[in-house]
């Protein structure tokens, strides 16, 4: 073994005096200089890290944005509902303020719906006897027709209600008026329209007195009906149904009397003044179906609310009406009345009630 | 801590690192064990030059998947060697040189005596000129293990780790090289 450590050292010994070649000095300058070059770009692991780190984040941003812009473009596909949703509430919202306003230009559909207010009530009216429990069950019944969404009846509602208690004393005497009005009907003093009245049943049960003007005076405008008729409130008190206009327009009366006794010395007038708006209803509800445009609503209005067209109280409903204020003893009421009557009707001859009138 | 002492896996390192002074070291190193190893295996000088420009090459730009696993010496030249075989791989069997035991005194290779270095120079010069060629004549897998044995000291397990043969291949492979050697030498 020393033989061949020794042998071992020789042989190196030789080796390291043979071998003394180096590389050239032009060969060791372009390794060194190669790799300063490559220590710039040599990448490190961390290096790499970085380098591809600020390498895929771009890529990486616009990938995801790519697929968020995928997904919400796939989502919305897939849910076309949820975003026709917003224009709902605007398309609905004209439609749920049409009955609101109350407009005259509402189709023929309401008026026929009108008409058939009418026909029911005039029906129930006719069952009237003297049990006033039938005029409360026309009261559910048009409460129940409020229920239907009719603009004219919901703003008619709270005169109804207000005057509920206050017209259950004076429903006898709405009674004895109504009967007292199927005597009138024979006077002669027919509805000048009968030809619109007769496309309703309800046109014909009310049997409207005529207006015609030279038979009829011109309502008088001091009237507690004139100021109730010149109000003005559009389409929705035309629909109100003649039972309810009739206390509405014995709530003024209820207001000065304040007994059910002295409202009905002027039923009579109430009831004529009802027949005037119930005439009114009819002359809208024909004006509407002959035109049918807001146009003709609009001058019906204008003719209205000018007082030119009212209805006339008959002659006969006047005198009744003077008579019962006579009977009521309140003559100044009645004077005043007649004063009126001989003004609007100077050739007719009431010297027998002139002489009742102290 | 001044770069000469700083170990080769740390300077590589370093180098790994950016630091560029550390890789002047360790070319500094092995600057001549490395060229002499090429030269030593091809004939050709500037075939050898390129090869060993190879060698550097792929070891700069494989800085960073550098891991100090083993010496940086066995990294260095076991890519050294992968170079040297693809070099032989592409290289015509003609321009392999072949040793021509016949022509060795089979007794001298197989039980050489022992070695002694001659006291005079002329002697001594003419020695290192007869081992040069001898070792140059060797088998190259031969040759292979001598240089690495006689010019970095490398034992057999680290030769057998560059060269990727087993231990006892290695071990052989030295124990003939060095018979030759000494054959030669002697003779």
């Amino acid at each position: 073994m020393t033989t061949d450590s020794q042998d071992d050292k020789v042989l190196g010994q030789l080796y390291k005096k043979g071998a003394k070649e180096t590389p050239p000095a032009k060969l060791n300058y372009e390794i060194i200089n190669y790799a300063a070059k490559a220590d710039k770009s040599a990448a490190t692991p961390s290096q790499i890290g970085s380098h591809f780190g600020g390498g895929w984040k771009v890529p990486l941003s616009m990938a995801a944005s790519v697929v968020v812009v995928f997904a919400l473009l796939v989502q919305l596909d897939q849910s076309p509902q949820e975003l026709e949703l917003p224009p709902i509430p605007e398309i609905t919202i004209p439609t749920d303020s049409k009955p609101a306003e109350s407009k005259d230009v509402e189709s023929k559909n309401d008026a026929l719906k009108s008409q058939t207010v009418l026909e029911e009530s005039f029906e129930a009216e006719e069952t009237l006897s003297d049990d006033v429990a039938p005029s409360f069950n026309n009261d559910a019944k048009e409460l129940d027709l409020d229920s239907q969404g009719t603009g004219a009846l919901i703003i008619d509602k709270p005169v109804r209600t207000e005057s509920q208690t206050s017209t259950i004393p004076s429903a006898n005497k709405i009674i004895t008026d109504k009967k007292a009005e199927q005597k009138l009907e024979t006077s002669g003093d027919r509805v000048k329209s009968r030809q619109t009245i007769e496309k309703s049943k309800a046109s014909d049960a009310i049997r409207i007195q005529s207006n015609e003007p030279e038979s009829v005076p011109a309502a008088p405008t001091s009237s507690p009906s004139s100021t109730t008729s010149n109000t003005g409130e559009g389409y929705a008190p035309k629909l109100i149904k003649p039972q309810a206009a009739e206390r509405k327009m014995q709530e003024p009366d209820v207001e000065n009397n304040n007994t059910p006794d002295a409202a009905s010395g002027s039923v009579l007038q109430q009831r004529s003044m009802s027949k005037e708006s119930i005439y009114r209803e009819d002359n809208q509800i024909s004006s509407d179906m002959a035109a049918d445009t807001e146009l003709g609503d609009k001058e019906v209005q204008t003719e209205e609310q000018s007082g030119s067209k009212f209805a006339p109280i008959p002659v006969e409903d006047w005198l009744l009406m003077i008579e019962r204020l006579v009977a009521k003893k309140d003559y100044a009421e009645a004077a005043r009345q007649l004063e009126k009557f001989k003004q609007a009707h100077p050739k007719v001859n009431v010297e027998d009630l002139d002489a009742k009138i102290p | 801590m001044e770069q000469a002492d700083i170990s080769d896996e740390n300077l590589m390192l370093q180098y790994q690192q950016g630091d560029q002074a550390a890789f002047e070291t360790l070319y500094r190193r092995y600057k001549n064990v490395l060229y002499r190893y090429f030269l030593r295996h091809c004939s050709d000088r500037s075939q050898s030059e390129e090869l060993y420009q190879e060698v550097w090459i792929k070891l700069i730009n494989s800085v960073a998947r550098y891991k100090p696993k083993a010496k940086f010496k066995t990294y260095l030249f076991t890519i050294a060697h992968n170079t040297l075989v693809d070099f032989y791989r592409k290289a015509k069997p003609s321009q392999t040189i072949e040793f021509d035991e016949a022509e060795m005194n089979e007794d001298l290779i197989n039980n050489p005596t022992s070695l002694a270095l001659p006291e005079d120079e002329f002697t001594l010069k003419q020695k290192t000129n007869l081992f040069m060629q001898t070792l140059e004549a060797l088998p190259a897998d031969q040759k292979e293990a001598a240089i690495l044995h006689f010019e970095q000291e490398m034992s057999v397990q680290e030769i057998a780790d560059i060269t990727k043969v087993k231990t006892e291949t290695a071990k052989s492979r030295l124990r003939y090289a060095k018979n030759k050697l000494k054959a030669a030498i002697l003779n």
